[in-house]
C-alpha cells in the first residue's frame, strides 16, 4: 500500500500538457525537433526540472524526483587510485 | 528586507559588439503555450500549442534592422518599451499582404530576433506584453536614387527585458 502511494508521486508531466511538445535545450539534452512531453523519460524529466526555473518546471511537471535516482557516472565520486 | 543586489558585473573584453540584427521570426501569441525559462533566466526553449504551430521568418534589407529597448522606472514601476524596425525594399503585393496580415494580428505575436553579436533574443511571450505591428511607412521615394521601401516597426510594452534565446536560430520551430 505504502509502495503504491510512493509511486503515485513520482515526477511526471501534468495531464493537461502531456500532448504538447518541447523544442530547445534542457540541461544536457538538446531537442532540435519538437518532442512530445509525455514521451520524456524519467531522466529527461529530471533534467528538465533541474535546469529550469521553478515556475517553468512546476507548470509542466508534478511530483518528486525519485529518491533512488542514480547520479550520472561522471558525477559519482571516483575511487582513489 | 529582501536583498536586491546579489552580484556585481565583470567587464568582458572578448564579447562581440557588432551592431544590427540579422533575422526575425514571428508567431501568433496564441500558438505559444509558454517559453521555458532556465535557471539562469535565459529562455531554453518553447512549448508550442498546437504542436504543429511554427514561427515564420521575415527577411529584411541588410543593415536596416534595429532592436531598441528602453526602460522607465519611476517609483519602481518598471516599463520596458521594445521596438524592432526594419526595411523591406521594393514595394510589392506580397509584402502588402504580409503587412496587412501583421496588422490584423490583434492578439499579438511572439518575436525572436538575432543580433550581430551572435545572440538571439525572445520577447512578447508574456500575456499583455505581446508584440504588435505599430507603424508602417511605405514610400515610393522621389528621385530615382531614393529607396522604394516599406519601413515596419514592431512594438511591445512589457515589464521585463527580452531574454536570450539559448538554442539560437536552429532551435526555433519552423
Amino acid at each position: 500500500m505504502s509502495k503504491k502511494k510512493k509511486n503515485e508521486n513520482v515526477l511526471r508531466v501534468r495531464k493537461k500538457f502531456e500532448d504538447l511538445a518541447f523544442i530547445g535545450t534542457s540541461g544536457k539534452f538538446q531537442y532540435d525537433e519538437p518532442k512530445v512531453l509525455k514521451e520524456f523519460t524519467i531522466e529527461e524529466l529530471i533534467e528538465f526540472k533541474n535546469s529550469h526555473d521553478e515556475k517553468t518546471a512546476n507548470r509542466y511537471l508534478v511530483g518528486e524526483i525519485p529518491k533512488d535516482t542514480k547520479k550520472p557516472a561522471e558525477d559519482l565520486p571516483k575511487k582513489p587510485a | 528586507m529582501a536583498t536586491c543586489i546579489t552580484g556585481g558585473r565583470t567587464r568582458s573584453c572578448s564579447t562581440a559588439i557588432s551592431g544590427g540584427c540579422n533575422f526575425l521570426y514571428l508567431v501568433d501569441y496564441e500558438d505559444v503555450d509558454s517559453v521555458t525559462i532556465g535557471a539562469g533566466g535565459d529562455a531554453t526553449g518553447i512549448v508550442m500549442n498546437p504542436i504543429s504551430a511554427v514561427f515564420f521568418k521575415f527577411q529584411f534589407a541588410p543593415n536596416t534592422a534595429v532592436f531598441t529597448e528602453s526602460i522607465t522606472n519611476e517609483n519602481c514601476a518598471t516599463q520596458v518599451t521594445q521596438t524592432f524596425a526594419m526595411n523591406w525594399n521594393g514595394r510589392n503585393q506580397t509584402d502588402t499582404n504580409s503587412i496587412m496580415d501583421l496588422a490584423g494580428c490583434c492578439c499579438g505575436m511572439v518575436a525572436i530576433h538575432g543580433e550581430n553579436t551572435g545572440l538571439s533574443w525572445i520577447w512578447g511571450y508574456n500575456e499583455t506584453e505581446e508584440v504588435f505591428l505599430s507603424t508602417v511607412e511605405g514610400t515610393s521615394g522621389t528621385a530615382k536614387s531614393d529607396a522604394n521601401q516599406e519601413i515596419l516597426t514592431l512594438q511591445a510594452i512589457a515589464t521585463k527585458k527580452a531574454v536570450v534565446f539559448t538554442p539560437g536560430e536552429v532551435g526555433i520551430p519552423v
